[in-house]
């Protein structure tokens, strides 16, 4: 599976050209950390990081 | 009731495999897990956020490369500086004296006059040269100075 790719915007990670969360293009593959957000209601981590849908995110993008 | 967070010890590399599979079991499972995640300085551990151990302990149960689930429990205190990184621009203040780090100057000593944080840049002016110098650089180019 090729490595997926992270969004500059909002972190969130994806196999496609498009970022499934804010429908960004502006992608890279240099990312590293990951985050997997299960429920991002009940989650403290997705609320301090201001992370609204549930998935796949990294922790630092560059 | 609040979330718990657990630690939990992988084999060296394989976290966001072991990740994966953890995030896999809890949704086919059902677990109250709500966050998985790695920090990657923190090689060999993975921290779950969840409503309680016992769904962690279900979690995990037969995924490969974990090795246990540490006992005690982290606070979001403990490890969200790891996930939150601030800036170079934020950690500067007017009239610090900083470390210029790159550039011709390298090396030289200058204190912080203005903070662009829009453009991202710093105004200083050099401590070291004879005459008064400022110039304005990227904010990456500066560290702060040692105290003492």
């Amino acid at each position: 599976m090729p490595r997926e790719l992270a969004c500059r915007k909002c972190k969130a990670l994806t196999t496609g050209k498009v970022c499934p969360v804010c429908n960004s293009t502006d992608l890279t593959s240099k990312w590293s950390g990951l985050i997997i957000i299960l429920d991002p209601e009940k989650s403290q981590v997705a609320k301090i990081l201001n992370l609204k849908a549930s998935g796949r995110y990294a922790v630092e993008v560059s | 009731m609040e979330s718990q967070f657990f630690v939990v010890r992988t084999t060296g590399g394989q976290e966001e495999n072991v990740a994966e599979f953890i995030y896999k079991n809890a949704i086919f499972n059902k677990k109250e897990i709500y966050s998985i995640l790695h920090v990657p300085s923190q090689k060999g551990y993975l921290v779950i956020e969840a409503k309680n151990g016992q769904d962690v302990r279900e979690a995990i149960a037969g995924v490969k490369h974990v090795k246990e689930l540490v006992p005690g429990l982290l606070k979001l205190g403990d490890f969200d500086k790891l996930l939150i990184k601030k800036p170079a621009i934020a950690e500067f203040t007017i009239g610090e004296v900083v470390d210029i780090v790159m550039g011709p100057f390298k090396g030289m000593k200058a204190k912080i006059t203005k903070i662009d944080l829009t453009k991202m840049e710093v105004t200083v002016m050099l401590l070291d040269a004879p005459y008064p110098l400022t110039l304005t650089v990227d904010a990456s180019y500066l560290k702060p100075s040692k105290k003492g």
